[in-house]
């Protein structure tokens, strides 16, 4: 069995609290929500937080409001289970639903939550590893080492985005609340990540995730297609994710996000541009599917090799289109099992 | 599911679906297994590992971590009395000779394979063990390394072992084949890959040893084989009568578990300090180091007549072997043996070579080597068919073994070879094909077919013991010296005295895996545990039931053999009976003993010149089909599994709900081995640690396996079973590939049959994928 190392855990009861005592512990402190993501990373001696603020029993950060009609609001520790089972999340933000439902197993939906999906860790074949196992083969850069195992030569570090919700909260246009200390913002979703593997978050470390933030859904629909080996608990190797506002026959707005192709989900805004206006044809899926393709650029760093993930980009883009359209062939609406 | 086969119509118990005694504990939490034990005093240990797949250890201090806090001990190579045990591997080539099969206890100036055990520590905690084995000085001077059998067997490899890389080479020639190719209509050639698999166990090796308080050294482990008490006592140099393995129930065992793992090193432990000590091996020591299946590469080369009957097989096989030998020379001889299948090929050439490398050495797994075969076999029977236009079915109702024929070692088949029919059961019971459920959708459905040995090889003249006896209340005790390893081996002992002593299940205990206090019956291994023990259970059953008739005979006038022993009572006909514990106790006064001890011998032979095909190998067989329905996805390559059903000729189903339980646990592994499941290696360094990347099937994977247990009443287990551990794993791969290549034209022939792989051969990813 892995141990964890030693840390003190902190239980604040406030949002206001929980900021405080990070910013006291500065560089020695983390958050933890469920801790599905963080306490398996730190038996891997991945993080090794001498102080651990935990998000449990915040009342603030739970909860979801609002209605599809006018928005919605979820708190960051709302667990993936209820996020999925939600009602009006269902019937307004499907493929919000839909990924929460294909995080990991129903075990780890019940102690995982919104928030710490969308902060989830990045991974690698050759990180996702016992701190043993790195130790032997030599560290890499993303923890105690210098050097990138995957593309020795490389300055930076490509470890996957491998977070379900993050690509469609992005299509759908979500913001996120930030809250510090000295205060809180609100930002677009797609202003938390930047493309690096270790540095995948541009919020301070002691800034917390409160709230997700969905715009009114009006005529909005969506749909995500992951790309996973077995029916349950593996990780994304791809995630497709599109949202489309349709004018009557017509794509009035669309956007299309791909999760697991780098170190940040990846939007795909010439593909989704080309929808824009026009018919969703059999043809111009084929040509929307084709450009989403594009931007997909995964290293063989965890599962498939990349010339496999790219094509799949190409199908599933093509399938979530095909589903949003009614067409026949959109593949099982909720999940591809490859 | 049991066919309605009513070979004794008396039966009570034997051949019923009963719950078994362990069933309950285990669920309930009850079941104490190695790690759950623990003593006042005891010690925690931990094994350093090394880091390389190929290094020269320069330099090995361990004063350093001698001093750390808590710790007992710390040792090295030089501390091991007999540092190496060895097997002895009779036969072979005269490339070869015969063989004394090595392995290293700790590693002494060479590492051959990342993850091989350096040093050992105990502490008085664990992570005092674990500060202390990172505190060991270790110096290693990496050295080349090989890493495929292909390059290890080239000239000029790197040699893993001084006397070099070729292990074990084995041969069959049979027959004319040069001539039978000749007359051949068609001819299929292919070549065939599988991975290295793990055993995947829910337990890893575990054990706690203690000196006791009559100075044996006990060990109380999760183990197969609890006659590696023998072994521990070889490396401690101290008699065989000093050392007691305890095997208590096991979390699985698969073969992983045949090898020594944790109890040498506790032992070493135990003597050093005179403290309890424990050790546990975490997951990724577990899928790091542990003996692994052997990835074969196969070549065949079979030739048919126009109507479709084989008339000739070439087959090379090559095996990794790892970097120590283990049994991977035994391991080669059941593929050696098995490798035309259970069809009836008149000239056969087999060349089996398995060969040294720096990786993770392989052993024993579930199937022994009759299972890569079967991938193999299978899909080479399915092209043939495929080529002259016969159905699955058609092509090996023709050319199936039958009783009297001969395999290509030339051992004849004695019992019931329940071939056709058993492809003919299955292929049907998965009923009216469905359609595709979309246009990119396509099913398919594939039939393999296999034989399986069960008990071990003849010359290895096999025995197991038991004793059975009656307490004086006319409660019964069963002592027999099984490992169960979650196959309900215990239960169906219990079963088949109850059934013999005319008692109730629930009156039955049962005593198991003490090699000081339960009589040996040898490995759980090889199918052979019920065949064997079973037998031995049953012969001491009724000897200790005419000894109770004879003393009861007079008491109530009649005969003996008018006698029967039916719900705790001697009953006459017309109905006098008398209650056990009543001839009990005429039997204490007579002096007649009311327990006996029983040693069961298998049939048992010498040593066969494979190569002339000269006889017997094995004592028996167990054959099976299997049967697939797959959906296909043509745009992604994703296999779904839409229906899957396992036939299998056990002989005599002791407890079919036992029996179901292996058909669909063996099944769902081969799936996985089939499927997904694969240890990645990079120049001998395992990707795959955990079980987030090495990939076993969770329920979302699997359909339900339904089990189809059928009953020819010949076997040469009690009430003749056969055995039924190791056969359900063979087929899988093969009946998924074969209905992957019904439903799209393409044929995989590389384990696991990913979506990938499938995607590729399809012609989606283009030239350049
Ligand atoms: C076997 C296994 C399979 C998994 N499969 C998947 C999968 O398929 N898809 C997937 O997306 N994930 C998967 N995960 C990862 C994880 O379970 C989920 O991402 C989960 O949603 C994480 O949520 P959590 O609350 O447990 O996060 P935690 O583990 O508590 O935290 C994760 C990270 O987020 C930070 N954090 C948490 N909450 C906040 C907050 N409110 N503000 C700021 N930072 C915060 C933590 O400091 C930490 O760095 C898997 C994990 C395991 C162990
Ligand atoms: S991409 Fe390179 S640096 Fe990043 S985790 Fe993988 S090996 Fe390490």
């Amino acid at each position: 069995m892995m141990r964890l190392p030693p840390f003190t855990y902190l239980a604040p009861r406030t949002l206001h609290a929980a900021a405080t005592a990070l910013a006291e512990h500065g560089a020695d402190a983390m958050p933890v929500a469920g801790g599905t993501d963080l306490f398996p990373n730190m038996k891997r001696r991945q993080f090794e937080p001498k102080v651990l603020v935990g998000l449990r029993g915040i009342r603030e950060l739970t909860g979801i409001r609002g209605r599809g009609r006018e928005g919605m609001t979820l708190g960051a520790g709302t667990t993936l289970s209820a996020v999925a089972a939600h009602p009006e999340i269902v019937a307004h933000y499907g493929a919000l639903a839909t990924a929460a439902g294909l995080v990991s197993s129903p075990q780890l939906r019940n102690m995982g939550t919104l928030g710490g999906n969308v902060c989830v860790d990045t991974r690698c074949n050759y990180y996702n590893q016992s701190h043993e196992w790195r130790k032997a083969i030599g560290f890499c850069m993303k923890k105690d080492g210098d050097i990138c195992l995957v593309a020795p030569g490389s300055s930076r570090c490509w470890a996957v985005s491998s977070s379900d919700t993050a690509p469609v909260l992005w299509s759908l246009g979500a913001r996120v609340r930030l809250v510090g200390a000295s205060g809180e913002r609100v930002v677009p979703l797609e202003a938390l990540y930047r493309d690096d593997g270790i540095q995948y978050l541009t919020k301070q470390p002691g800034e917390l995730v409160a709230d997700i933030v969905l715009p009114p859904a009006d005529g909005w629909t969506s749909a995500y297609l992951k790309l996973r080996r077995r029916g349950s608990f593996d990780f994304p190797v791809l995630g497709v994710a599109v949202a489309l506002r349709m004018d009557g026959d017509r794509v009035g707005e669309a956007r299309i996000v791909l999760g697991a192709v780098a170190s940040q989900p990846r939007p795909a805004p010439d593909a989704a541009a080309a929808l824009a206006g026009e018919r969703l044809t059999p043809e111009l899926i084929t040509r929307v599917a084709d450009l989403a393709a594009g931007p997909s650029k995964p290293l063989d760093n965890t599962d498939f090799t990349h010339p496999y993930r790219k094509k799949m980009t190409r199908v599933f883009v093509a399938r979530a289109l095909r589903a949003l359209a009614g067409l026949p062939g959109g593949g099982r609406a909720a999940e591809e099992v490859a | 599911m049991a066919e309605a086969v009513v070979l004794h119509p008396s039966l009570r118990l034997v051949g019923r679906p009963l719950p078994r005694h362990d069933a309950r504990d285990k669920v309930a939490a009850a079941t104490a297994y190695a790690a759950d034990w623990g003593m006042p005093g005891m010690l925690q240990a931990t094994v350093l590992r090394s880091p390389y797949a190929s290094a020269r250890i320069v330099k090995l201090d361990t004063g350093r971590a001698a001093a750390m806090p808590g710790v007992a001990a710390v040792l090295t190579a030089k501390d091991v009395p007999r540092n190496t045990l060895a097997t002895d591997v009779p036969g072979q080539t005269t490339a070869v000779g015969p063989l004394r099969a090595t392995l290293h206890v700790l590693a002494t100036e060479r590492v051959r394979h990342q993850g091989e055990p350096v040093a050992l520590v105990a502490a008085e905690t664990l992570e005092q063990a674990r500060a202390a084995a990172e505190a060991i000085e270790v110096q290693y001077e990496p050295l080349p390394g090989v890493f495929d059998p292909e390059a290890a067997l080239a000239p000029g490899a790197p040699r893993v072992h001084e006397a070099g890389n070729l292990l074990a080479h084995w041969r069959i020639a049979r027959g004319d084949s040069a001539a039978a190719f000749a007359r051949a209509a068609v001819i299929v050639e292919g070549e065939y890959t599988t991975q290295f698999v793990d055993a995947a166990y829910l337990e890893p090796e575990s054990g706690v040893a203690w000196i006791d308080s009559d100075g044996v050294i006990t060990i109380r482990v999760s183990t197969q084989v609890i006659e590696h008490f023998r072994d521990v006592a070889e490396v401690l140099q101290i008699p065989q009568n000093r050392v007691r393995v305890i095997g208590p129930y096991l979390g699985g065992g698969f073969g992983g578990k045949e090898d020594v793992t944790v109890e040498v090193y506790l032992g070493l432990l135990a003597l050093r300090t005179g403290r309890p000590v424990k050790m546990v091996w975490t997951r990724q020591e577990s899928l790091l180091a542990r003996a692994k299946r052997h990835p074969y590469r196969m070549r065949y080369r079979t030739g048919a007549s126009a109507s479709g009957e084989i008339v000739a097989e070439q087959i090379d096989l090559l095996a990794d072997a790892g970097a120590y030998a283990y049994l991977s020379a035994l391991v080669l001889l059941y593929s050696t043996v098995t490798a035309a299948g259970p069809y009836r090929v008149p000239a056969v050439e087999v060349e089996a070579r398995c060969a040294y490398t720096n990786n993770p050495p392989t052993s024993a797994m579930r199937g022994f080597g009759a299972m890569q075969t079967v991938f193999a076999y299978e899909s080479q029977m399915d092209r043939i068919g495929r080529a002259l236009g016969l159905d699955p079915v058609e092509i090996r109702r023709m050319n199936a073994l039958r009783r009297g024929d001969s395999l290509p070692v030339g051992q004849v088949l004695e019992t019931h070879v329940a071939m056709p029919e058993l492809a003919e059961r299955v292929w049907a019971a998965l009923g009216p094909v469905r359609p595709a459920r979309a246009a990119h959708v396509k099913v398919g459905r594939g039939l393999a077919c296999n034989l399986q040995p069960y008990g071990r090889i003849v010359w290895l003249h096999d025995w197991s013991s038991a004793w059975v006896g009656f307490e004086m209340d006319g409660s019964l005790v069963v002592r027999c010296g099984v490992p169960d390893v979650g196959g309900g081996q215990a239960s169906s002992l219990c079963q088949i005295a109850a059934e013999v002593l005319g008692v109730g299940l629930e009156q039955v205990s049962v005593h198991i895996g003490d090699s000081a206090l339960t009589p040996l019956a040898g490995t759980t291994t090889a199918s052979r545990q019920l065949y064997m023990s079973g037998n031995a259970v049953l012969k001491a059953a009724r000897e200790l039931r005419a000894q109770l008739l004879a003393v009861a005979a007079p008491m109530l006038g009649v005969k003996d053999s008018a006698l029967d022993l039916l719900e705790g009572a001697v009953v006459a006909d017309g109905g006098r009976s008398l209650p056990v514990p009543d001839v009990l106790r005429r039997c204490a006064r007579e002096g007649v003993p009311r327990s006996h001890l029983a040693v069961y011998h298998a049939p048992a032979g010498e040593p066969v010149d494979l190569a002339t095909g000269s006889g017997k190998v094995f004592p028996d067989y167990t054959f099976g089909a299997h049967a697939a329905e797959v959906e296909i996805d043509m745009e992604t390559g994703a296999v779904r599994l839409v229906k899957y059903v396992a036939a299998h000729d056990v002989g005599r189903a002791i407890n079919p709900q036992s029996v179901e339980g292996q058909i669909q646990g063996g099944a769902v592994q081969g799936l996985g081995g089939g499927l997904l499941e694969e240890v990645i290696l990079e120049e001998g360094i395992n990707l795959t640690t955990s079980f987030a990347s090495y990939l076993i099937p969770t329920a979302a994977d699997v359909p339900d396996v339904e089990a189809l247990v059928v009953e020819s009443g010949e076997g040469l287990g009690p009430f003749n079973a056969r055995g039924i551990g190791e056969p359900p794993i063979g087929p899988p791969a093969a009946a998924v590939a074969n209905a992957i290549a019904d439903a799209t034209g393409v044929r995989l022939t590389r384990l696991p049959l990913t979506p990938e792989r499938l995607a590729r051969a399809l012609g989606l990813l283009g030239k350049a994928g």
